[in-house]
């Protein structure tokens, strides 16, 4: 057995490399492997003729909370730092009008609770007192979910006194909550918009949940990077190469290998061992346990009892003209066949015609391409298992490819064809490869007892295997913009509190 | 404390008591496992690494032989667009090299199982020249899945496409023009075939075939010869401008040299950069003395000392010292030799690093020259 290190962390992703962090800075002995040749994991730039394409140009971060577990405020503890840039509306909503027939719902809203009521009050008519109930609702849930997150015992007496709604409403769905709220049917569609960022429609995601994630992007506002998260991943492998930790590329792990319950060390597919005292892998729980050498009952039912989440086909396209010459006005384009999020979700279960979310990281920061450029990006969300025969797997993703064009062309006018200078599609099956489930870029789904507060509630009993750990940017735990560095933050300093018991 | 909200009085308080237990109750519920799609064919769209044996070696040129390829059990093998290459590795001697080979067959021909491609014999590359000499019928080949980064692209380019090619071209150009044969691509295709000489066209017979295709055209550039049928001279302005009564794209793939000279050509056309795509070309370079040095790899570790070359990239020197090193594109792109430079002083051609890679001194050893002794680490 080679050498015990305090940890092994499998993934050298942002989460890895982080989680690697703040245990090196406390003198932690720490490796780290991953399969690429590089670290970053999904973040890794590419660059294709005068364009780089970077996951930082929609990595969706809070904008100001001071006293909160964002990326900002952990890279602080590091001392390191990056710039952000903030994004200028909240969302523009379309719906696609696939025969043309001048039926297009249009909708935009602004940051900020007060200026999104009036914005929405003139939309819906009616809709104002329901929506100050609606966000001060969303605000008792935020402190109620931070409470249960950061306790080890609820008291019920107390989650009760102090938050007397978000006990009436947790165990809810969104859609149920707001009818009772009596929100008009209206606003609750516009209100849905970000429910494809979570991946799960209204009858299914939790209130709480949903209510959380809307006020904490109205109220903070939204931001993005200005630097490359790639080059963020290379900040910090600098930073524990420094404190004398270690990283292995090329090593994909093959097993994780227990003894009497307890994860020891891990196995890479060269036959070389590793022993560490505790693991954490870079994956979503499902994926971590699939890596165990012998689970045990209840951790395979675990893995049976999710149902994987949302799935991306993402298209960065590399633009010849500037977002003013092609007339992309809008960071976030949110093109949805109907606002009823059910609806659509029972029609995405196929790869074809979904809904989209679009970005234009121009629309913030210029820099992202050479003068006169612009840099545009689609990601379409599906639930796909359908099946594609091997060889008609390029014509296939052709054959989307154009259609999700064309129909952003059909829906806003703009014909984005006519622009493209360079393009780079990424399918489920990319992800597939990516240490996802299935190609899920989000996760496990969000539903019913799966659902954010569930999951927080019985999160001391979901650890099936001692000394495994999870950091993972699927969502599920609380912050969600930040949620990897959230995870990585809090598992951090749970092994450091095991360590120094 | 916050204040109640009475449009929720209907529902029920106490419910939070029992989500958790709710939730341990639907966690142990038996259920089957589910199977991965997605991550099925992944592996047969993208697989990591493909096992190829060869079947049969074709000389079509003194010095162009052609690779017929087969899984190892016929198994029906990844898909690909025209235009594609395979990233190969040989272990010869001690060492492993690893160079890119342009697909001749087409994807349908993949999906049963076979891949050709076109082995150039190359003295001056040991790797080129092993495989055109020593290799046989019945050795394996390692291989990555098809890559691109040359070829037509139905929501990007024009339907009229007009490709400019010499030898070093030709083998993308004709699986381009096999895809459109093969009803893969619709579009129309025409091959600027540049030559000195009459002699050193490779593959007419195949090419012309390809013309019946009413798509596929293709016109012989002969700059050093006068031949009945075949143009005499140069490409030039007015005469690609008559090919181009509809939105076109051009594609060059040819060598450098060529390269400039079509630089000029295309800037009297005035096309938007769109229109214009280019097959990568290994950067060329050459130092200004042939000097040799000493490099230093560490690896787990362990270090371990070689020769390296002012005239040589590090990924060759290190190929040729039997060090293995993950390689693809050999341009610089693909990221996949990435290293860091511990010490010393190197030249580099096409540098596009990130700001923090430029700081933390992470180079691609594939298109980076010594000009001291340097010392890397591959983690
Ligand atoms: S081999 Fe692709 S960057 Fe060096």
């Amino acid at each position: 057995m080679q050498n015990k290190y305090d940890a092994i962390i499998v993934g050298a992703g942002l989460g890895g490399l982080l989680t690697g962090a703040l245990l090196s800075k406390e003198n932690k002995k720490v490796l780290i492997v991953d399969s690429h040749n590089d670290v970053g994991g999904t973040s890794i730039d590419t660059r294709l003729g005068r364009f780089n394409f970077n996951t930082n140009l929609d990595a969706l971060f809070l904008s100001n909370p001071e006293n909160e577990v964002t990326l900002k405020n952990i890279l602080k503890l590091l001392g390191l730092e990056i710039e952000f840039k903030k994004i200028p509306k909240a969302f523009r909503v379309i719906t696609i009008d696939e025969n043309n027939e001048g039926l297009h719902v249009k909708v935009e809203l602004p940051f900020g609770v007060a200026d999104f009521i009036n914005k929405m009050e003139e939309y819906v008519p009616g809709s104002q007192k329901s929506m100050i109930a609606f966000f001060n609702i969303a605000k008792e849930c935020k402190e109620a979910l931070t409470y249960i997150a950061n306790t080890n015992e609820v008291n019920y007496e107390f989650l009760e006194n102090s938050y007397p709604n978000f006990v009436r409403i947790s165990n809810h769905s969104l859609s149920k909550v707001l009818d009772e709220l009596r929100v008009p049917l209206k606003c609750q569609e516009i209100l849905n918009t970000y429910w494809t960022l979570l991946g799960s429609p209204e009858t299914q995601i939790g209130f709480v949940h949903y209510a959380t994630f809307l006020f904490d992007a109205i109220n903070y506002e939204l931001e993005v990077p200005e630097e490359s998260l790639y080059d963020l991943s290379l900040k910090l492998t600098n930073y524990i190469l420094k404190h004398k930790g270690v990283i292995k590329l090329n090593s994909k792990v093959k097993k994780i290998i227990t003894e009497n319950g307890k994860a020891v060390r891990i196995k890479l597919s060269n036959g070389a061992e590793y022993g560490g005292k505790k693991i954490i892998t870079n994956l979503s729980p499902v994926a971590t346990y699939k890596l165990v050498d012998e689970l045990p009952k209840k951790a395979v039912r675990y893995i049976n009892n999710h149902e994987t989440g949302a799935k991306l086909f993402t298209i960065y396209l590399g633009l010849n003209r500037s977002i003013e010459e092609i007339g992309l006005d809008s960071y976030f384009y949110f093109l949805y066949h109907t606002l009823d999020s059910e609806n659509e979700f029972v029609e995405m279960q196929s790869l074809s015609n979904n809904d989209m979310i679009c970005y234009t990281p121009s629309v913030i920061n210029p820099d992202v391409s050479p003068k006169g450029t612009s840099i545009f990006v689609i990601n379409s969300i599906s639930y796909t298992n359908e099946i594609i025969n091997p060889g008609d797997y390029i014509t296939a993703v052709d054959k989307i490819t154009n259609n999700l064009l064309n129909t952003f062309t059909n829906t806003t006018g703009i014909n984005l064809k006519e622009y493209i200078e360079e393009i780079k599609v990424i399918t489920p099956v990319d992800y597939a490869l990516e240490g996802t489930v299935n190609g899920s870029y989000y996760g496990e789904r969000l539903s019913d007892l799966d659902n954010l507060l569930p999951r927080l509630l019985n999160k001391d009993h979901e650890d099936y295997i001692e000394n495994l750990y999870s950091v993972n940017g699927f969502l599920g735990d609380l912050y969600e913009f930040d949620n990897t560095y959230y995870k990585a933050k809090v598992i951090a300093d749970k092994v450091l509190r095991e360590d120094s018991e | 404390m916050a204040k109640e909200i009475e449009e929720l009085s209907n529902l029920n308080k106490d419910s939070i008591k029992n989500l958790r237990m709710q939730r341990e109750e639907y966690l142990s519920q038996d259920k089957e496992e589910k199977e991965e799609l997605i991550k099925n064919l992944a592996k047969q769209v993208i697989p990591n690494q493909i096992i190829l044996i060869i079947k049969n070696i074709r000389e079509v040129a003194p010095n162009l032989k052609i690779f017929t390829l087969e899984s190892r059990n016929q198994s029906s093998l990844a898909p690909f667009r025209g235009g594609s290459y395979l990233t190969i590795t040989v272990k010869i001697e001690n060492g492993y090299y690893t160079r890119n080979f342009f697909l001749y067959s087409t994807s349908k021909d993949a999906n049963k199982g076979v891949y050709e491609i076109g082995v150039f014999d190359n003295p001056e590359d040991k790797m080129s020249h092993y495989i055109f000499d020593e290799m046989k019928i019945g050795d394996i080949f390692i291989s990555s899945h098809p890559i691109n980064h040359f070829g037509y692209n139905m929501v990007r380019d024009e339907n009229n496409v007009l490709l400019i090619a010499d030898n070093n071209g030709i083998l993308p150009a004709i699986s381009m023009a096999k895809a459109i044969d093969d009803g893969i691509d619709t579009y129309d295709l025409t091959i600027f075939y540049l030559a000195h000489k009459y002699d050193e066209i490779l593959l007419e017979r195949e090419l012309n075939d390809l013309t019946t295709n009413e798509h596929i055209n293709v016109n012989y550039i002969l700059s050093a010869e006068q031949k009945p049928g075949y143009l005499n001279g140069f490409i030039d302005t007015n005469y690609l401008r008559s090919f181009m009564s509809r939105p076109s794209s051009i594609f060059i793939a040819a060598e450098e040299k060529q390269l400039k000279y079509f630089n000029n050509v295309l800037e009297e056309l005035k096309l938007p950069r769109k229109y214009i795509r280019y097959m990568p070309v290994l950067p060329e370079y050459q130092s200004a003395q042939d000097l040799k040095f000493v490099m230093t790899v560490v690896i787990n570790n362990e270090k371990f000392t070689a020769d390296c070359y002012s005239n040589k990239t590090i990924v060759t020197s290190l190929e040729e010292a039997g060090i293995y090193i993950p390689s693809s594109c050999h341009d610089g792109t693909c990221g996949l030799c990435k290293t860091e430079l511990l010490k010393g002083e190197v030249k580099i051609i096409k540098d596009h690093r990130t700001k923090a890679q430029k700081e933390y001194n992470i180079i691609h050893p594939c298109i980076t020259y010594p000009m001291s002794d340097i010392t890397i680490i591959i983690r």
